[in-house]
């Protein structure tokens, strides 16, 4: 063999190696999984009951959790992880004294903050079809490609929903899209309270009887 | 079948489907009969009723019924622990009015300032609701406390699943209601918000319920239920206020619109308004337009705001105030009235609507409109029988959720009526509803029957809707009269609020777009932020009679529904 074919040989493993890399990925092998460490942030996008609601679900996973409805980026700073629980209220965005807007832009400015700290973002939205609408879609569309992990109350593609139909955050497939779009780890829930098995598997906590 | 047939057979069949589906989802909220007829702002209230007519309980027992249903179901609208005002028409031919709105505590006095107290004891009054229906039911009614609560204790002890609506209040009060021990530990289990469909027991209620079907309402306001409620608002609601407290038996104000006779609420609360606005109408021909033509809105909104004007200068309690009503009633002073309405013009609501002078019917000077701040959370049940007794009741514990101060181990919250009152002003010595002891704070709920030409009844109708009520209740009377609507398009279609305290005429989505321009055009300020069938303008609950048959209607706007025995 000669140099010059050699190099050709050298350059064509190269390509083959890439390729088959690039194969790999594209064939959906499983991303780099995130870790998800404590103590534990949890806001609301959208001032409605849900981020008050995961602060009870953390307390019961056993998670270091600090709950502030509406937080601020100082106090990202402190935190492992941000759990954000996505759901437009007028109720509370109002209580808040902001409008849809104004909360798009508060949120947006927090969640650049928490990638630039390297902070893993888990974002829910637990309080099914109630909390989907023009805002609350809006807040989805946008901070959901963003999460590290989505858990959503909704139906799974392609599985029955056995809940009241308007408890399912997820018939049109909202989630599902965005999940598959951003190659975002999902967890479906049918019931609130199985958020906190979700909680328990991604934070990784084990119990005195495991 | 051909491909193309095929497919124009299968998308017939699909739309017939969905119209199917569409129409079954009002299913429940429009029901026809012969034989009786219950509208409320809940299916299973409803039922509750019908349930006591077929049992054979006249309209009262089962309005009765049906009312402390809806504490059951609806809780964050009305309780034990509320208030409320109830317009009877008895075929017999007697028209009765039963108040049993709240009281302010005897020991208030003008140093308070309602509007520092809008949650917590110190923003209660002392409750009727229990004396208002157990009057009602002594009086009027054909059966016992007992065999009419038997519904309301049957859904409070045995539970009822959660509807989308009261899984959204719950929501709503997630923030204050999750830091109370003894409300949460029944609205919110687990700490959560209830799953829809989940089972809601409330056995506290229950137990209330018991106690005043066995021991009537001397459990409540002499008994230990007192007690409770005593130690509950810390003695702001104290023991001997509440034996003081009595349900009035009243007449109910008359008025005739269109050679119909409308039967509606004496003061303290907004049936008067709705008589002399109708008054005013009655010298206009409406039945030439129809509900979106910009003349029909303009009238209704410049008389509604006449209406309204009168509120201010002389609608207070009645038993503290004289209350010019002969005057206010006359079709002279609507006359007056009325010619102050200018087609060409709309009147600036808070500035240059003056209040009249029923007694001379002439103008007094103009006056500066109180801010008045009325809640939503208030229900109405209308309910009618085969023998043509007809009752219709506003129901309400002022804010949803009320005072958000619940009776430990009774299980129900107390109202939050106070700040309805107006804080003491030495520049208006006049004012007819200043705080005091004892007193009935102002409202506007406006239960309301129609008996039409003939004497029979009508209609009957009524809303929840705080300041909207007035305007919607008139609306929807002249929707079927005037327009000649059915009642379920007179309900559906959209309205507008007019009263002479809102700066802005608000219009509910759908009016059509020259109407909004020609409006702008005659110098109304309008407010066009509401979506359609939007909650902010009420929940009409209403029955409609023609040809014998009666139409329920449950409110489109608040998932209400309708039952026949």
């Amino acid at each position: 063999m000669n140099r010059r074919t050699g190099a050709w040989m050298i350059a064509l493993m190269i390509l083959v190696t890439a390729c088959g890399a690039v194969w790999a990925q594209e064939e959906g092998a499983e991303p780099e999984a995130v870790i998800f460490e404590q103590p534990v942030l949890i806001t609301s996008i959208g001032q409605s009951a849900g981020a008050a609601q995961a602060r009870v679900l953390a307390i019961k996973a056993g998670l270091d959790a600090t709950y502030n409805q509406r937080t601020s980026v100082e106090e990202l700073e402190s935190f492992a992880t941000l759990i954000v629980v996505m759901g437009a209220s007028s109720k509370g965005l109002g209580a808040a004294g902001v409008d849809i807007d104004g909360e798009i832009e508060w949120a947006t400015e927090l969640i650049d903050k928490a990638i630039e700290l390297g902070i893993p973002v888990i974002a829910m939205h637990i309080e099914g079809d109630s909390r989907r609408g023009a805002s609350s879609d809006l807040i989805a569309t946008t901070f959901a490609p963003q999460a590290d992990y989505l858990i959503v109350k909704g139906s799974m593609p392609d599985t029955e929903w056995t809940e009241d139909e308007a408890a399912d955050g997820n018939k049109d497939g909202l989630f599902t899209t965005l999940a598959a779009e951003g190659e975002i780890p999902i967890a479906y829930i049918t019931k609130t309270l199985d958020a906190i098995d979700v909680l328990v598997e991604i934070f990784g906590i084990t119990t005195d009887e495991e | 079948m051909k491909g193309r047939s095929k497919g124009r057979v299968l998308c017939c069949v699909g739309i017939a489907v969905v119209a199917l589906v569409a129409w079954a989802g009002f299913a429940g909220q429009v029901e026809t009969s012969t034989e009786g007829m219950v509208a409320t702002a809940h299916q299973l209230a409803s039922d509750a009723g019908a349930e006591i007519l077929a049992a054979g309980g006249n309209a009262v027992d089962a309005a009765v019924a049906a009312a402390f249903a809806i504490t059951v179901v609806e809780p964050n609208a009305s309780s034990l622990g509320g208030e409320g005002y109830m317009v009877i028409s008895l075929a017999d031919g007697r028209d009765i009015a039963i108040d049993y709105r709240s009281w302010s505590p005897g020991h208030v006095t003008t140093d308070i300032i309602p509007g520092d107290y809008y949650y917590g004891a110190e923003s209660t009054c002392i409750p009727g609701v229990v004396a208002g229906l157990a009057l009602a039911l002594e009086e009027y009614g054909t059966m016992t406390l007992a065999e009419v609560m038997a519904p309301a204790i049957r859904l409070a002890k045995e539970g009822f699943a959660l509807d989308a609506t009261l899984q959204s209040r719950i929501s709503d009060a997630y923030d204050w209601m999750a830091l109370d021990p003894v409300a949460s530990e029944i609205y919110l289990p687990d700490g959560l918000i209830p799953e829809l469909g989940a089972l809601l027991v409330q056995s506290d209620l229950a137990h209330a319920f018991e106690l005043i079907a066995e021991y009537g309402p001397s459990v409540f306001y002499r008994g230990e239920i007192a007690l409770a409620i005593d130690e509950a608002t810390e003695g702001f609601l104290g023991y001997t206020d509440l034996q003081r407290y009595a349900a009035v038996i009243r007449e109910p104000v008359l008025s005739e619109y269109r050679g119909y006779e409308i039967i509606g609420t004496p003061p303290i609360v907004a049936g008067i308004t709705v008589a002399e606005t109708l008054n005013i109408l009655d010298y206009f021909d409406m039945s030439q337009y129809t509900w979106s033509d910009v003349e029909a809105v303009h009238i209704m909104a410049e008389a509604l705001k006449l209406g309204s004007a009168d509120r201010m200068p002389y609608i207070g309690d009645p038993d503290f105030y004289d209350i010019p009503l002969e005057g206010l009633l006359s079709t002279e002073y609507a006359g007056a009235r009325a010619g102050l309405i200018d087609m060409d013009s709309a009147m600036v609501p808070t500035k240059s609507v003056p209040a009249g002078n029923p007694e001379y019917v002439y103008l007094l000077q103009s006056y500066e409109p109180t801010n008045e701040v009325y809640s939503t959370s208030t229900t109405q049940l209308s309910i009618l029988d085969e023998d043509g007794n007809a009752v219709s009741i506003t129901q309400t514990i002022s804010s949803f959720w009320g005072s958000r101060v619940m009776v430990e181990g009774y299980g129900f919250f107390i109202n939050n009526e106070l700040h309805n009152f107006n804080a003491y002003n030495p520049d208006n010595l006049g004012d007819v509803n200043v705080i005091g002891p004892y007193k009935r704070p102002r409202t506007v709920i406006a239960p309301t029957i129609v008996r039409d030409p003939d004497g029979e009844v009508y209609l009957v109708v009524g809303t929840p809707g705080a300041g909207r009520i007035p305007s919607t209740v008139v609306e929807t009377i002249v929707n079927v009269i005037d327009f000649g609507m059915s009642l379920e398009d007179a309900i559906k279609a959209p309205k507008f609020c007019s009263r002479v305290s809102y700066s802005t005429l608000r219009m509910e989505a759908g009016y059509p777009q020259e109407t909004l321009d020609a409006l702008a055009d005659l110098g109304h300020r309008l407010s066009t932020s509401y979506g359609e069938l939007d909650l902010y303008f009420g929940g009409i609950n209403a029955i409609l009679v023609e040809d014998g048959v009666m139409t329920g209607v449950g409110s489109f706007r608040r998932d209400g529904g309708a039952a026949a025995p």
